[in-house]
């Protein structure tokens, strides 16, 4: 049953056996386990995770002492490379997100140690700054709208 | 003898008016704190928030020490959220695929008062405004008055009978309510039977478990010193977010009931830094550059509060 709970989590096991699964789990008394079981699982996931950014950060360092011929931005190839995983692709720091933030001009001061002019405001369709108040339900305690957050700031993905 | 009654009742009456103080007021919030955790229930709670509505499937079970908690969220998208103690798993519907996201340590509705109240006695002070009657249960109302301009204020409707948390509600200095969250339906639950706690699944969707974040705690040579009165570090964990090369540091501090973050990345080449203010509903964001840093700061609580936490930090030498 362990199994069949991780292959599920990965994304391997035949989704018409989920049922059953978790069905097991409530049989068996088991519950508790499958859950603890989750976190196993994830943590060993989160360490695979950790290698692959890894990679992918030592790639992208290696590319970036590369030599730009064309006129595509340096800043562009993180993103094809991260979003060759679709695991990533879907979420709230979207790809999408980091590229609109990128053409925004106006109040932002580029490599500057400033003084903050307290009147700036930040635009409305930043979506940028959307995803740190994503990131703020989703982590902080107390949130309410955390209920929401998904619907609220990720309307449009 | 019947007006002797009367008159009896209402002198009782008064008198547990005035026996209302602030010491019964917090042994009415602890109550409340504890009921959340303590009891075995069931029901529909609607949150507010502006122009966005969302009702809430709740059920939740305590056996031997441990809280069971299942919320299925009814309005837009999918979503079921499970929860065991401090652990927290969410099974999000997104376009094609169902997301598992992990969580830890949320004081999720109706659980929303901490069971310590020391950091909230320093910051608010309780008053009683009354009875009222919420999801077909008798409640006291009483209301949350934060100490100064640093947090918002919270009303409270608490079971007159079970202590169970039956709406709350956040306002802001003028009175104007900001969020809301409530039961439309309750009822406590005599069984211990954990049948209910396990996702719906949707046999035509892959599931994939959400792997962005590292939970694990963190500390660096970020500080904070002067914290805005009653707030305090309760956590800080490292985001990886694709796109970036490195992490995002997230701080986060609460004074009990208000949670503020701070998120901390290096300005990189092609990232625009951005500086400025915002307010989204009772959310309001801060963000400043420094030493070649993004800060973003992120609460409910009031601008100046944020602002406040922004300006104070700075990175050891």
């Amino acid at each position: 049953m362990k199994q069949q709970l991780s292959a599920l989590i990965d994304g391997e096991a035949d989704v018409e056996r989920c049922e059953h699964v978790f069905l097991a789990a409530k049989s068996t008394g088991e519950v508790a386990q499958a859950w603890r079981d989750y976190h196993v699982i994830r943590d060993v996931m989160r360490d695979e995770c950790w290698t692959q950014s890894d990679f992918t950060r030592r790639v992208m360092a290696r590319l970036e002492d590369e030599p730009v011929i064309f006129a595509p931005s340096v800043a562009s190839f993180p993103q094809k490379v991260v979003s060759s995983s679709p695991r990533f692709s879907k979420y709230t720091w979207s790809i999408a997100a980091s590229i609109a933030a990128a053409f925004f001009v106006g109040m932002f001061v580029l490599h500057q140690p400033v003084a903050v002019d307290t009147a700036a405001q930040i635009a409305d369709n930043d979506s940028e700054t959307d995803q740190y108040v994503v990131a703020h339900h989703n982590y902080a305690p107390n949130s309410a709208t955390y209920y929401i957050q998904d619907v609220a700031f990720n309307a449009g993905e | 003898m019947s007006l002797r009654f009367v008159i009896g009742t209402l002198v009782a009456l008064a008198a547990s008016q005035q026996v209302m103080a602030d010491e019964s007021l917090w042994d009415t919030m602890q109550k409340t704190a504890a009921a959340a955790r303590e009891l075995n229930y069931q029901g529909l709670f609607v949150y507010h928030n502006g122009a966005i509505i969302r009702s809430v499937q709740i059920t939740h079970i305590y056996e031997n020490g441990r809280e069971f908690t299942r919320n299925v969220v009814l309005d837009g998208r999918p979503r079921e959220v499970f929860s065991e103690g401090d652990d927290i798993v969410i099974f999000n519907a997104k376009n094609d695929k169902i997301v598992i996201e992990k969580r830890r340590g949320q004081n999720l509705f109706p659980a929303m008062l901490p069971t310590q109240l020391s950091s909230l006695k320093q910051n608010y002070t309780l008053k009683f405004v009354g009875q009222a009657r919420i999801a077909g249960r008798p409640a006291q109302v009483i209301d949350m008055i934060p100490n100064d301009n640093l947090r918002y204020q919270y009303r409270v409707w608490s079971d007159s009978e079970y202590g169970l948390l039956l709406k709350m509600s956040m306002m802001d200095m003028q009175g104007h309510t900001l969020e809301q969250i409530g039961f439309n339906q309750v009822s406590l639950l005599q069984t211990r039977n954990l049948d209910w706690f396990q996702p719906k699944i949707d046999a035509s969707k892959p599931y994939v478990m959400d792997d962005t974040t590292d939970l694990t705690h963190v500390d660096d040579n970020l500080i904070v010193p002067n914290l805005p009165a009653g707030y305090k570090k309760i956590d800080q964990i490292r985001l990886r977010v694709p796109g970036r090369t490195a992490p995002v540091e997230q701080v986060i501090f609460s004074d009990g009931l208000a949670s503020v973050s701070l998120f901390v990345e290096p300005v990189i080449k092609g990232m625009q830094p951005r500086v400025g203010k915002k307010t989204m509903g009772s959310t309001n964001v801060y963000a400043n550059v420094l030493n070649g840093y993004q800060l973003v700061v992120v609460g409910e609580v009031p601008a100046q509060t944020v602002e406040q936490i922004a300006q104070q930090v700075s990175f050891k030498k």
